[in-house]
């Protein structure tokens, strides 16, 4: 018997379980897949010439076992163990709606590959449902998050520069990294040419400066190296893996067990509460069951649905935690993939080492206090940076050959911009995973059916990002400006978030304002699963603070006995 | 010239047998009976001599040096779909029947020189000869000589330095792009 069990081992998962285990509660945490040590398991020291076939994973087996994984940036021979086959690991979709379902089963899940942009949501998102009625209103504002952001921010260490921007608020911030000599000259031309909008420095998860607390850990200082989706050795952003399962760890109150599934939670009939879970193993397919006094779901939006309306009973025939009905529903991704490209003249000088972090342009619509000028709600944030041209482009995009050509790859190529806009979703019931009448994966748990698409206000935001950015690239003398006008299927922005959202009022919410279950008062559910809204910025920041804020309520309901 | 190049595949091969095929495990057994995937010779002549024309040696290594035309073989062998394979081995041959008689191998550098420079002008959007020159490209310049000594690699720069003057002597940066 655990005080706490953790399903999933992500991003928040871990957090999840640091806090829980801080806090003195012998803590379990279970994950999927298999076990990876930090830094025995990266392939980080891969020098250019040593990734397997230049990084291509051979054609014939990214058709057959990866052909929605394959859309992922991030997917290469360098570091394909940490992607599932779509292969083993099917599900469905309607004809025509496809959903890009990007997934890592592995201790650690998404946080050892994940883009490390980090940012607060403001006041301004958190009311955003109350005051346009689309999604449940969030039961807690800016005021009940920002100390847990606080705390999340100074633990993982996040690089960021104070902006005193309402829409994207600062937070305790490492030393920023630098802009390179273009891109301080973009935010000048683009500051000046559009005075609601400013460009600074992304904000991310990677150590510039270590802390004492970051030191015992074992953490150094990022490198520069932008190898970053392959494990970091030097634990320089933040990972479960290098950060905070050790911080669980080092409180001997932590157990986890990996290569275990959890095919549902167990309630007792008569108390209606959680008493733990069923597990299955991916390996043998035994199937076991751990008891705890709490538990966490943490195994991400859709596979925490997925456990939730698995957790079918007598008593809950539609799932666990569902009276509301809106277990698996308003699900959203961030509107990702629209965006501009254009070679600027810029300064004559280069810069030295990779920094794995860009330019944010925070949202410029609908901003508390002004009249909106667009017939859309909501909004959305550019993201970017300006580099030179590299080899590869300047190797493959003309013709040439011999000295000539080496000639001309040589010498660094022209600046170029690149900027994607990374919209909001609305919460939408109709967006929802559900499970498969009869279909099972190979350990018998049935398969989602994700039905899921973009709306009408997305659709809007997308033309006003192109609009918008090629304004901007034009205002800073671009020149061959291409467009990139496809939205990607929803799912590979890869920040799935709603499918148990908090909210108010237990009719149209599963989650109360301390990330509790309205019907299972010991269950908890602290990934993206809890949004009740997107908004714009990338989210595991929101997840982090929300996972320790909860294991702090917990904790605090544990020891009064109310739970 | 390819005669010389070190073939890692049949090294391997080689491998196996001076270890005793049983003491080696399954997958690196599975991996060494593959290398007999290898490119007739004519073929792989031909592949060796446009690398060594798209990117000869000059004041640095050229493809060739960089063992580019057995890391070519290597490519098609265990990364091409077969498509891809039948799509890229129909380009080179297309550039050995524009050489005329004899082929483009047999033909001296400066010969190669003035037959590929309009030939990869005029070809340059076909879909497998762009790719066939993609992938060599990309061979040259993340092998070893092609990174470090064409252009310029530091696997752990250690910091970001956003500013440096550019001169006669800077080389661009190999490797990826950053973010």
């Amino acid at each position: 018997m655990f005080d706490a069990i953790v399903v999933g081992s992500g991003m928040s998962g871990g957090i999840a379980a640091k806090e829980l285990c801080e806090r003195g509660l012998k803590t379990l945490v279970i994950e999927r897949g298999r076990k990876l040590e930090h830094g025995a398991s990266y392939t980080d020291s891969l020098q250019p010439w040593e990734v397997p076939n230049g990084g291509g994973i051979p054609e014939e087996e990214l058709a057959r076992d990866y052909p929605i994984q394959r859309q992922c940036y991030a997917v290469s021979t360098a570091t394909q163990q940490y992607w599932v086959k779509d292969s083993e690991h099917p599900y469905e979709t309607p004809e025509g709606k496809p959903f890009s379902w990007i997934r890592g089963y592995h201790l650690g899940g998404r946080s050892i590959m994940w883009g490390r942009q980090t940012y607060r949501m403001s006041e301004m998102d958190l009311q955003a449902n109350a005051l346009d009625g689309h999604g449940a209103d969030w039961p807690i504002r800016y005021a009940d998050l920002a100390p847990w952001y606080d705390h999340v921010e100074r633990f993982i260490g996040v690089s960021g520069s104070r902006e005193g921007l309402d829409q994207l608020p600062d937070g305790e911030f490492l030393p920023a990294m630098p802009m390179n000599d273009a891109e301080k000259m973009f935010k000048a031309k683009v500051e000046q040419a559009f005075p609601d909008r400013k460009v600074i420095i992304g904000r991310c998860a990677h150590l510039t400066e270590t802390r004492p607390h970051h030191e015992e850990l074992g953490r150094n200082p990022c490198q520069y190296r932008s190898l970053c989706e392959r494990g970091c050795s030097y634990g320089a952003y933040h990972s479960s893996l290098s950060s905070s399962l050790p911080a669980a760890e080092r409180t001997g109150n932590l157990t986890i067990v990996t290569d275990s599934i959890v095919h549902s939670v167990i309630t007792d009939p008569k108390t209606g509460k959680a008493t733990g879970v069923r597990v299955i193993d991916q390996n043998t397919r035994e199937a076991r069951t751990y008891d705890a006094r709490i538990v966490f779901l943490c195994a991400s939006t859709i596979g925490t649905a997925q456990i939730l309306l698995n957790s079918r009973s007598d008593k809950n025939p539609r799932g666990l935690a569902n009276s509301s009905d809106m277990v698996g529903r308003n699900l959203m991704d961030h509107i990702y993939g629209v965006g501009v490209s254009g070679t600027v003249q810029g300064p004559d000088t280069y810069y030295r080492g990779r920094r794995p972090n860009g330019l944010y342009i925070p949202r410029f619509y609908n901003l508390p206090g002004k009249q909106s000028e667009v017939d859309f709600i909501r909004g959305f944030g550019f993201q970017g940076a300006m580099q030179r041209v590299n080899w590869r482009q300047m190797a493959t995009s003309q013709p040439g050959i011999g000295e000539e050509l080496k000639a001309r790859v040589r010498k660094p190529g022209p600046w170029m911009a690149f900027f994607g806009g990374f919209g909001e979703m609305l919460p939408n019931p109709d967006n929802r995973v559900t499970l498969h009448a009869s279909k099972v994966d190979k350990w018998g748990i049935p398969l989602v059916n994700i039905d899921c698409t973009h709306g009408e206000n997305e659709k809007k935001i997308v033309s006003r990002i192109l609009v918008d950015g090629k304004a901007m690239l034009e205002a800073v003398g671009a020149t061959n400006i291409q467009v990139r006008e496809k939205i990607n299927p929803p799912g590979l922005g890869i920040h799935e978030m709603g499918t148990a959202c908090m909210g108010k009022d237990p009719r149209n919410s599963v989650l109360n304002a301390y990330n509790q279950a309205h019907d299972v008062p010991n269950l908890f559910i602290t990934d993206g699963a809890a949004m009740a809204s997107s908004g714009c910025q990338n989210p595991s920041l929101t997840y982090m603070a929300l996972s320790a804020r909860a294991a702090f309520h917990a904790s605090e309901f544990m020891k009064a006995g109310t739970i | 010239m390819q005669a010389s190049a070190l073939n890692r595949r049949e090294t391997l091969g080689g491998l196996a047998a001076l270890l005793g095929a049983s003491t080696l495990p399954a997958d690196v057994l599975a991996k060494a009976a593959k290398a007999d995937v290898r490119l007739p010779a004519p073929i792989q002549s031909l592949a060796s001599a446009y690398a060594d024309t798209l990117m000869p040696r000059t004041d640095t290594p050229g493809a060739v040096d960089a063992g580019v035309p057995r890391l070519f073989a290597a490519l098609l062998a265990d990364w091409a779909s077969p498509q891809t394979r039948a799509s890229v081995l129909e380009a080179l041959q297309k550039i050995d029947g524009a050489a005329g008689t004899g082929g483009f191998a047999a033909k001296s550098a400066a010969q190669r020189r003035a037959m590929l420079a309009p030939y990869d002008q005029a070809n340059f959007a076909d879909t497998g000869y762009r790719r066939l020159r993609e992938l060599m490209l990309v061979l040259y310049y993340s092998s070893e000589p092609g990174a470090t000594v064409e252009l310029r690699y530091e696997h752990a720069p250690g910091a970001f330095e956003p500013s440096v003057p550019i001169t006669a002597q800077t080389r661009a940066w190999a490797g990826a792009g950053y973010i």
